[in-house]
């Protein structure tokens, strides 16, 4: 199981280790992180699970449903723009001019609530006009020029250069979010388990990670 | 009067089969109800995100439930009596709402009347109106969604309507105008009602076509559906208390229907 912003990458890592080992059958879920905790708290099965952001953990381990956690990735916000944007974007400031419209992820969420601590830090108010439930939806709208700017990750930002522009955040009121990877308390853990999360430290997967985007920890 | 057929003489696997069906729709709701904590039920309800919720829900559902029966039941008496070979077509395109998925039907709306739609640009350019992300727009989703429950009731009810009544009014020189307003929508009466609550029902449970063309922005466009969904990642007591509401609501619908059905049957 893994947050909606790994699809992308997790979905290469699979197959990378399917490759290497042909007897593995990796079975990806994604979805909010959010929604993944209580998936598990309700009594999914999973062998690994991977959140974007720390508290999802934290719960998981308080409820004793998971063990040995470890950031693997970390993660920061831009603010992105349709290419075709007119006039174009070029700085977080012009959000203060109240006819764009703007998307963001809800609070509930980690990328709605590191939005909220850079708008808080930079005492930005911008006009909001949805606050969506996972990053890959809040994209889609950008992408349909549905929005005129809208805070999603960078790693998101990247797989569609030809249709957003990403205009950098300032680093000072920036959080990065960290991506914490466990495997479930409940089970035995498999040996193809233990081998998945020593994969994704070979360089293969850490030059992957960053050609995404990621930050390594 | 006849009274009628007793359960008692149906065949055993009849009535197995009959009270699986009822505790399958019955398990969920006992679910909800035996996990809610009632205590804290009424505080979970009073804050502002739900009374918000439940403004915009039930005010955008009455207005697309309005507009349904004011475009449904023209189209309903239309399509009944229209017999050429195009009213397969005209129908599976009008009823298509039904069993569409809510969130492709969302998509299809913001193709065509989002800011940068077939439609919506043209709008945006002239007038400046953005449908999406606003009351207006969530209006619009569940109209798309409930439009067909009016039509197909209204539709069905024409059909069975008896045609002596306007040929009657019609020998007696009765005009079109006449004979729609005294004798046909009179009698479509139940159907129209019928109609407009289901479409009701439909539209107060929106959830994929909403949050697909109008977002989810709590006090502008976010329904008790969409908070639900919000609640369920963050506040699983909220999310049951604002689930329980629906209920309520829904059974408000449904037992208004049956009495309507009771007293015209």
């Amino acid at each position: 199981m893994a947050a909606s912003s790994l699809t992308n990458v997790f979905s290469d890592i699979a197959e990378m280790f399917q490759a290497a080992n042909p007897k593995a059958d990796v079975k990806l879920i994604f979805a909010g992180s959010g929604s993944l905790r209580e998936q598990v708290i309700d009594g999914a099965h999973f062998d690994i699970i991977a959140t974007a952001n720390q508290d999802v953990m934290d719960a998981l381990i308080e409820a004793a449903e998971v063990t040995d956690p470890q950031v693997f990735a970390r993660n920061v916000l831009t603010l992105v723009s349709p290419i075709d944007q007119q006039p174009p974007i070029s700085s977080a400031d012009q959000l203060r001019e109240s006819n764009l419209l703007v998307g963001v992820c809800i609070e509930t969420v980690p990328c709605g609530a590191l939005t909220f601590d850079y708008l808080t830090s930079a005492g930005l108010k911008p006009n909001i006009v949805t606050k969506e439930q996972n990053v890959r939806s809040l994209l889609t709208k950008v992408l349909e020029n549905e929005l005129d700017a809208a805070f999603v990750y960078v790693t998101d930002a990247q797989l569609h250069p030809d249709k957003v522009i990403s205009i950098p955040l300032l680093p000072k009121h920036l959080k990065a979010a960290n991506y914490p990877i466990a495997r479930s308390a409940g089970s035995d853990t498999s040996e193809l388990t233990l081998k998945f999360l020593e994969f994704l430290s070979t360089d293969k997967v850490l030059s992957l990670l960053i050609s995404y985007g990621f930050l390594l920890p | 009067m006849k009274s009628p057929p007793s359960v008692q003489r149906l065949p055993l696997v009849v009535r197995l089969a009959a009270s699986t069906g009822a505790l399958f729709l019955i398990i969920p709701i006992v679910g909800l109800v035996g996990k809610a904590s009632w205590s804290s039920l009424l505080l979970d309800l009073k804050n502002e995100l739900v009374l918000d919720a439940l403004k915009i829900s039930i005010t955008s559902s009455i207005a697309a439930a309005l507009l349904a029966v004011l475009f449904g039941t023209p189209l309903g008496i239309a399509m009944a009596r229209i017999t050429n070979k195009w009213s397969v077509v005209l129908r599976s395109i009008v009823l298509l709402p039904m069993i569409l998925p809510p969130v492709v039907g969302g998509s299809a709306l913001l193709f065509a009347l989002g800011r940068n739609g077939i439609f919506g640009k043209p709008l945006f350019q002239t007038t400046g109106l953005i449908l999406p992300y606003s009351w207006a727009g969530v209006v619009i989703a569940n109209l798309f969604v409930a439009l067909p429950f009016v039509v197909l009731s209204v539709e069905s009810g024409h059909r069975l309507l008896d045609r002596r009544y306007e040929l009657a009014s019609a020998s007696l020189g009765a005009g079109a105008n006449r004979r729609l307003t005294s004798i046909t929508l009179p009698l479509l009466r139940p159907s129209i009602l019928a109609g407009g609550l289901l479409a009701w029902g439909r539209a107060l449970g929106e959830f994929g076509a909403t949050i697909t063309f109008a977002g989810n922005m709590p006090g502008t466009t976010q329904t008790l559906p969409l908070a639900v969904y919000g609640a369920l990642e963050t506040d699983r007591q909220l999310a049951l208390a604002i689930s329980l509401l629906m209920v309520s609501l829904s059974l408000f619908i449904v037992i208004t229907m049956r009495q309507h059905w009771w007293s015209h049957r």
